[in-house]
């Protein structure tokens, strides 16, 4: 025992350097995210009446999140949206980091640089770039009554889950594309050439090596997009109408209009716990799907 | 060691910076820091006030609760109650105003203004009513004498009119509709304006707090009445673009609703500036100077009643309010007050907008 923590302390020992190199993140760490954490579950177990609140510990906020239906079916829409909006952006950036990994040969900063394109501005001006592309007066309703084709603008585009799951999955397109790239880029290229070899025809080729090495880049690229999108607040306030209200909106409400910081602390938790228990539903599965595979 | 010493110069500098700054502080909404508003303090000290802001009262209650202050807040009167009992504004000493005696009696005696022992909590700065504008081109049988708050639930008109995401403008206005008071209703009467709230919501195109997306809007055509404060309506008259026939609602058997906003007097007021210079800068928003900006800028009526005899005519014909006798116009308006128990019906009322109550 003596001997390992002197092996730990002393300034040669490579876990010493490790964690020395590591204590500013970690204290960052602490003060930035594992207090908060702390606070926002105390205040879970907290009661809020009016403007006093009472600080005796009590399960009576989970009750109430686990009793009411309707914030159940708000945590079921958000977990909707938000698997369609992860399951939709890798699958149109997986082409698109499949093509600057294997087609393109010369400058492939460039093209990465290009791709990144849509985040040299914010997320709300993206947001509001969707609500003007799908607006009643928007690019799409123009185009269409310009050509003749709708007499009147169609009122469907904007206002629904439909426009916050276009502008989610436009939004995080970039966080699916790069991870994607960077494990695709790795795969060793001499694999490919000898299943060739070996008779493998292309899509083979892809079953068998392209996509399960490449999988830890799209498994990252979903849990990038799936874990935040799930607590977005702005795109739904924004686009969202009143079928797209998420769960975010409702927290933001509790600890803003609503003042009941310990019911909103108490519906934070349990969606952080309930987006924790999908993620790891969600690496089992497809971990095992992979394992089929090979 | 010259970290050591450019640390401690650096100290010094920003301490220095806040000593200096013994002006008043004003905490309040979006744009009512703007300079008329504040030109009397600064003709009285050769400074500017501190000033910053907030989208809405919320968020501002959030933020004083965990620590922000200043010296005086802009909220309306609707608030008053909950921001004494959280302890963040103190009593205001009204001969210490210059300008209390220019606002009408209906303002001074509002509620919200004082207490059951007579300690005055809150100034009136200005006000404006809540109602519905409705583009009488599109919906010419609300037209005139015929309009009615009746279009919201107008099948008609489904997914083509917008409301206000507020709680206290929207559920009063909604239960006044069907003849409750929200000031003072059952939990029957309340189970009756959820339900017309929930055939509202499934009506609307759009319920924000943002009026610019509802000005829009309307000016698209997109929606055909809104719900909205009357400043949208003045919004969409100067509109040169946008040339239909619109109508403030002011239907004949209902009254239409007048929120006002104004000044409470933080608790922690005069600890960093003098109280007086808190006092100078409420002043600042009643002078005639503001009061005449609010009329002809915003559309809004001042609650410094002089605003009205410099105003332009024009744009005194824009504000809705009867300038000729306020008191009797006002009277003829319900102030919108808090609701009781408006958490839980904050609450429900979210719930109904996002479709799942």
């Amino acid at each position: 025992m003596q001997k390992t923590l002197e092996n730990i302390f002393s300034t040669s020992s490579e876990t010493f350097k490790a964690y020395r190199l590591l204590t500013p993140s970690i204290l960052l760490l602490i003060i930035v995210f594992a207090f908060p954490i702390l606070f926002l579950i105390t205040y879970s177990f907290w009661t809020q009446d009016y403007v006093t609140i009472d600080t005796t510990l009590t399960l009576e906020n989970y009750k109430t999140v686990i009793n009411k239906s309707s914030y159940h079916i708000l945590i079921k829409r958000s977990l909707t949206i938000s698997s369609l909006t992860t399951i939709v952006t890798v699958l149109l950036a997986y082409p698109m980091a499949y093509f600057v990994a294997f087609v393109v040969k010369e400058r492939k900063l460039l093209w990465l640089i290009i791709l990144t394109i849509p985040f040299w501005t914010s997320y709300l001006l993206r947001v509001f770039a969707w609500k003007l592309i799908l607006g009643y007066n928007g690019v799409i309703n123009g185009s269409l009554s310009n050509l003749g084709i709708i007499e009147s603008p169609l009122s469907f585009l904007l206002y629904n889950p439909f426009a916050v799951f276009v502008t989610l999955a436009h939004a995080w397109s970039a966080f699916a594309i790069l991870p994607i790239y960077v494990s695709l880029e790795k795969i060793d290229r001499s694999l490919l050439e000898a299943a060739a070899d070996l008779g493998d025809n292309a899509f083979k080729r892809f079953c068998r090596i392209t996509f399960p090495l490449s999988f830890p880049g799209v498994l990252a690229a979903s849990l990038i997009i799936f874990i935040p999108t799930t607590g977005d607040y702005i795109t739904p306030k924004l686009v969202g109408g009143s079928e797209g209200i998420m769960v975010a909106n409702l927290i933001q409400i509790m600890f803003g209009k609503a003042n009941n910081w310990p019911l909103g602390s108490s519906i934070a938790v349990i969606t952080m716990i309930i987006v924790t228990l999908s993620v790891i539903l969600f690496v089992l599965i497809s971990r095992w799907l992979v394992s089929k595979i090979k | 060691m010259k970290i050591i010493r450019d640390i401690f110069i650096s100290i010094l500098f920003l301490t220095g910076f806040s000593v200096k700054a013994e002006e008043a502080h004003l905490y309040t909404w979006v744009d009512q820091d703007d300079v008329p508003f504040i030109q009397y303090y600064i003709d009285k000290y050769g400074a500017e006030p501190k000033t910053s802001v907030f989208e809405d009262e919320d968020e501002a209650f959030a933020k004083l609760r965990a620590g922000y202050s200043a010296d005086v807040y802009g909220p309306c009167s609707y608030e008053i109650p909950r921001w004494r009992d959280a302890g963040l504004i103190q009593p205001i000493d009204v001969s210490k105003l210059e300008h209390w005696e220019k606002i009408p009696d209906s303002l001074r005696n509002m509620p919200g203004v004082y207490d059951d022992k007579g300690q005055v909590w809150f100034i009136p700065h200005l006000f404006g009513n809540t109602s519905v504008i409705v583009n009488t081109k599109l919906a010419p049988e609300y037209a005139g004498d015929n309009n009615s708050w009746d279009i919201l639930w107008d099948p008609k008109y489904k997914g083509r009119i917008g409301v206000l995401a507020g709680a206290v403008d929207t559920i009063p206005l909604v239960a006044a509709h069907i003849g409750v008071n929200a000031y003072n209703m059952t939990d029957d009467e309340w189970e009756q304006v959820k339900v017309k709230l929930r055939e509202l919501v499934v009506q609307a195109r759009l319920i924000t707090n943002v009026t610019g997306e509802l000005e829009s809007a309307m000016a698209q055509g997109e929606v055909v009445a809104v719900e909205a404060w009357n400043d949208s309506y003045n919004n969409l008259i100067w509109d040169e673009e946008f040339t239909d026939p619109v109508e403030y609602m002011q239907p004949k058997n209902q009254k239409i609703f007048s929120w006002v906003c104004g000044f409470a007097l933080s608790s922690v007021a005069g600890k960093e500036a003098p109280i007086e210079k808190a006092y100078a800068l409420i002043d600042s928003g009643l002078s005639v100077g503001a009061a005449q900006f609010l009329i002809e800028d915003w559309g809004y009526a001042p609650a410094n009643a002089d605003g009205f005899g410099v105003a332009s005519e024009e744009a005194l014909e824009l504000i809705i309010v009867d300038t000729s006798d306020v008191d009797a116009w006002l009277a003829n308006t319900i102030f919108q007050e808090v609701m009781p128990n408006l958490d839980k019906i904050v609450e429900e009322w979210e719930l109904i907008r996002a479709g799942v109550d």
